[in-house]
């Protein structure tokens, strides 16, 4: 077995992720720590967050930096630039041009907020599109109408944003394959250069399971959500999107490399409140409680200390498990588990630790075993979770 | 104690009609239990008792009472009472109770009237040739309609309405003059302290520290701390350790006289070394002739324990054994299954009895159980003119191997609201019911009592019952006889692999139709897998239904995480740890509740 460190990006960068909780109102499907904005918690809010990542900057290089949450373009501007002029700054102290994502929805992105983002060094802007079809985005109690996405992408390329994600959803209540095949066929014509297609999922505590649980909607069928998976890569891939992991497609390479810190298993810091962080093998929730995050970060003297009472929960996983979860993330790209690179990172030989999951998996068609990696197929793709279980 | 100065009766009821409750109030009014210490349902101590509110076991207490009237002399009376269980399963108890009373209060609900098991019960009493004092109880309900019941009671049970005591056992209102009611109206035991010992033990329970509690009621002679004694049943003779009464807290005492209901500790082990219904009697000098005893109750329901993944067998017998140390009613014996491998067949009372049995070794033993189907017990009648019994569908042989199967009948006495008649008949036409007779309690409430095949009611029956009568309908049923039926086996077969423990025994013109909702049902338990499964149902070869359950489309999360990689990777954890938890039978994996799939009557 190679003898290389656990982690071997440790020395290197790290992505940052912030999370901002706040949105107009809640989505139907939505389990992201996100409240209703409260506008009087906002000042103390920025300041909090600026405190938590002076105080937690690992003091590294930042590879990426995702904006996300909660949707933080609900912030007035002034709070915006407040919370991005530190990370800015050190981003362009650096001078090395990185991936730089905000999240937005199409109903609240307006120019002035793009062009703030623009000015903070934002270069990569992901909307959050869901659907095309009226009756879908109510199913979903989005916001807002398909106009808004053709809008709010014009107005992102018109403020110079290069890079510009859509993401959608499929697998809703009362969508057909015709509505679905709909909906990619607009978010193409809009030309983004990313869109991620997420399956729906009912999540405990989200009105749309609440629904579900009463009979008021119906779940969509199995059998018609696996074509829709598979229409999806066919007509993305028709449009020259490459799919790089299961739900995300690129075109020109425009991969999300923050994202990607994420499949590799590798390091990132998250600020706000329930964001996570992976750093020095260890990885640690912040509790979701905008209050209690606020009196931590914005009030105390030396909030370092008092920053541990905000954990929610922290894990640091043996050598072995640490190897096995990063293998199951990494079979979520169609990279698939290079084989160099895993041992890299984890000290051990892909084939002798999963010797059997391959075996057995390749076997059913489920996994390709060759060219230095260890990729899903097709098939496997739909049924990842299976595969996924065995390399645990 | 002058044997003229005691009082012994049960308290009988149906259930949920107030009998612990009341057992409360006059444990307090006697002052037995501080006022403090009381809590509801004193008496009802198992954990499972209280967390379900219902009595399991019937409990006793010696409470005395200060009579201060004049129509039998005045003074301290010592009143043995016994709180009975109402649920049709443990039935068996009250006849134990009773066997040891003179007397009994009948307990009717003052808003519900007379009900399935008032009759039962009164019948009992009846038959025994106790005296009955008829209790109207809940007069505090705004709905109680006491003479309304009375008159009920009158024209049912012949009980002249003026002789019923109005009470409620929840706020104590008449329980004063009830216990008066309990002096006068109830004869004193008749016994000869003199005679050699006769005593009957009525009932048997373990302490954890002390052995065997035979509960007893002495008929004749005297019983005294460290007497030799014979249970001249079992004819072993034994030293009685300690004797006493339940004051309701257990209180040692010099000696038990003629008339006496209390407690014997004679050192013995365990449960099944007593019989319960077996006379105690001096060793030196025996009584005449051993009391009449009981019939041990009938195990009625039969299913099979297998141990599920995380339990080995060994492990599920320790905890059956363990269990069987404190309900001797209840029995088990090994048993195999070419699907699930060697496990235990139970025989149980009833319904509730298997759920409490159930219950109990899961928590009291922690372990994991896949049990099958409940099903009633059948007779064979062979070539050779043997009659052999089998408890598992999965016993039964191909029909040439036998003459003739029988199924066990029971008399069901069923009350409902007149309205509700048409509709049971229907049920019960559905059931394959033969009509008995009908008897009006009231113009507007009648009882119907039937003959039923066992095995058509005892699951899901009194459910139907309830819904189709808006809740009133109650029933109550005793084994009759077993009778020839054209009965079938119908067999499942998952991916082509017959399953043995989703065999059932059903009637020839029902096997298609159980047979296809049976599959129906399996098709939404069993979760897809990576390949096809085919679904039949068949009666010998022939297959009467099928179904498919589709291979896997999808079984991926197409989900944004982000950086909780920690949460992604503890759903997968979950999703494994779930499946391993399942009975594997072949290459299907069968969740646990597949096997119940064959109580699920569907929609008729
Ligand atoms: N309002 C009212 N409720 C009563 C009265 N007596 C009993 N109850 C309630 O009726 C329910 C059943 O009472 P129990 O004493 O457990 O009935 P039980 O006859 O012992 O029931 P089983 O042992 O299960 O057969 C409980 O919720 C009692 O609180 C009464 O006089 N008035
Ligand atoms: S906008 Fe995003 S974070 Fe906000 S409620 Fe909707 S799905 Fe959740
Ligand atoms: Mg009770």
């Amino acid at each position: 077995m190679a003898q290389a460190k656990a982690n071997a990006g440790s020395g290197g960068g790290v992505g940052w992720y912030v999370h901002l909780p706040f949105c107009t109102t809640k989505c139907g499907y939505c389990d992201f720590y996100s409240l209703p904005t409260q506008e009087d918690w906002i000042p103390d809010l920025v300041k909090a967050v600026r405190r938590e990542m002076e105080v937690r900057d690992p003091g590294r290089a930042i590879r990426t930096v995702f904006v996300g949450g909660g949707t933080p373009t609900v912030l007035p501007a002034d709070a915006l630039r407040a919370v991005l002029e530190p990370i800015s700054e050190r981003v362009k102290k650096a001078g090395v041009e990185i991936e730089f994502t905000c999240e937005a929805n199409p109903s609240t992105a307006d120019e002035l907020k793009l062009e703030l983002l623009r000015e903070m060094g934002v270069n990569r802007v992901s909307f959050g599109a869901q659907s095309f079809d009226l009756g879908e985005l109510a199913v979903l109690q989005r916001l807002h109408d398909p106009s808004h996405i053709a809008e709010a992408v014009s107005l992102a390329r018109a403020a110079g944003f290069e890079n510009v994600n859509l993401d959608l959803i499929f697998g809703v209540p009362g969508q057909t394959m015709k509505s679905w095949r709909n909906s990619l066929r607009r978010a193409i014509e809009l030309g983004p250069d990313h869109v991620s297609c997420y399956g729906l999922m009912y999540e405990e505590g989200t009105a749309l399971t609440k629904q579900r649980r009463m009979g008021l909607v119906r779940p969509c069928d199995e059998d018609v959500e696996a074509e829709m998976f598979e229409a999806t890569i066919s007509d993305l891939g028709a449009a020259g999107y490459e799919q790089y992991e299961i739900s995300n497609f690129a075109r020109g390479g425009r991969r999300c490399e923050h994202n990607l810190i994420y499949w590799r298993n590798e390091e990132y810091l998250g600020v706000g409140p329930s964001a996570v962080s992976y750093l020095g093998g260890v990885r640690q929730k912040t509790k979701a409680d905008v209050k209690a995050y606020i009196e931590t970060w914005a009030g105390a003297e030396a909030p370092g200390t008092l920053a541990a009472t905000l954990v929610f929960e922290s894990e640091e996983l043996g050598r072995e498990a640490r190897a096995r979860e990063t293998a199951v993330q990494m079979l979520r790209l169609n990279d698939g588990i290079e084989l160099g690179r895993f041992t890299a990172q984890t000290g051990y030989e892909a084939r002798e630790l999963f010797g059997a999951a391959i075996e057995k998996n390749a076997a059913a068609g489920l996994l390709s075993n060759g060219g230095g990696a260890i990729r899903l197929t097709r098939a496997g793709q739909l049924l990842a979770n299976r595969v996924m279980e065995d390399f645990l | 104690m002058d044997i003229s100065r005691i009082r012994n009766f049960s308290i009988i009821a149906h259930i949920d009609h107030g009998k612990s409750t009341l057992a409360d109030r006059l444990l307090e009014t006697c002052g037995a239990v501080e006022k403090r210490d009381m809590r509801a349902q004193y008496l009802d101590d198992m954990e499972l008792e209280r967390e379900m509110g219902i009595t399991i076991k019937a409990n006793r207490a010696t409470l005395r009472h200060e009579y201060k009237g004049t129509r039998v002399p005045a003074g301290e009376y010592m009143l043995n009472l016994i709180d009975t269980p109402g649920h049709v399963d443990f039935h068996y108890e009250v006849s134990r109770a009773l066997a040891a009373c003179e007397g009994v209060l009948l307990l009717v609900d003052a808003s519900q009237g007379i009900e399935a098991q008032t009759l039962a019960n009164a019948y009992k009493a009846v038959e025994a040739g106790l005296a009955i004092i008829p209790v109207i109880n809940k007069i505090d309900l705004p709905a109680a309609r006491p003479h309304d019941i009375a008159e009920e009671l009158e024209n049912t049970l012949s009980l002249p309405a003026e002789e019923a005591i109005f009470v409620s056992a929840k706020s104590g209102m008449g329980v004063p003059e009830l216990l008066d009611a309990i002096v006068e109206r109830l004869p004193p035991p008749k016994g000869d302290s003199t005679k050699p010992l006769k005593a009957l033990i009525y009932d048997a329970k373990v302490d954890p520290h002390r052995g065997v509690i035979c509960h007893i009621r002495v008929f004749d002679g005297l019983i005294a701390r460290n007497d030799k004694v014979q249970l001249m049943g079992v004819g072993r003779e034994y030293h009685a350790t300690d004797v006493g009464k339940f004051f309701p807290k257990i209180t040692s005492l010099e000696n038990l006289t003629a008339g006496d209901v209390g407690y014997m500790f004679a050192g013995i082990k365990t449960i099944h070394d007593v019989n319960i219904g077996d006379t105690v009697t001096h060793a030196s000098n025996p009584c005449d002739a051993a009391l009449p005893g009981y019939h041990p109750p009938q195990q009625m329901v039969f299913c099979d324990f297998f141990p599920g993944p995380g339990t080995t067998s060994i492990q599920l017998r320790e905890a059956l054994e363990k269990l069987w140390l404190n309900d001797s009613s209840f029995g088990f014996e090994p048993t195999s299954s070419a699907a699930l491998g060697t496990g235990f067949r139970c025989g149980f009372l009833g319904l509730l009895h298997m759920k409490i049995i159930q219950e109990r070794l899961e928590r009291e033993s922690a372990v994991d159980l896949v049990q099958t189907a409940p099903t009633v017990p059948y007779e064979l009648l062979l070539p050779n003119n043997k009659v052999i019994k089998i408890e598992s569908p999965a016993d039964m042989p191909s029909p040439d191997k036998f003459l003739e199967i029988r199924e066990p009948m029971i008399r069901a006495e069923i009350v409902v609201p007149a309205r509700s008649i048409g509709a049971l008949m229907q049920l019960a036409d559905e059931r394959r019911g033969t009509h008995k007779k009908t008897d009006y309690l009231s113009t507007d409430r009648v009882v119907l009592t039937y003959e039923f095949p066992m095995g058509e009611v005892i699951y899901d029956f009194y459910d139907r019952l309830k819904s189709l009568t808006s809740g009133y309908g109650t029933m109550n049923y005793e084994l009759t006889n077993y009778k020839a039926g054209d009965l079938v086996k119908l067999d499942i077969l998952v991916n082509a692999t017959p399953v043995d423990a989703l065999s059932v025994i059903v009637h020839r013109d029902k096997a298609e139709i159980r047979g296809r909702r049976l599959i129906t049902r399996l098709r939404k338990e069993i979760s897809r897998h990576q390949f096809e499964i085919p679904l039949q149902a068949a009666v010998g070869s022939k297959v009467i239904a099928r179904e498919t359950i589709k291979a896997v489309r999808k079984d991926v999360t197409a989900k944004c995480y982000g950086g909780d990689v920690s949460r992604k990777r503890k759903l997968l954890e979950k999703q494994k740890e779930g499946k391993k938890r399942m009975k594997q039978v072949g290459n299907v994996t069968i969740p646990q509740e597949a096997f119940m799939s064959v109580l699920d009557p569907g929609d008729e």
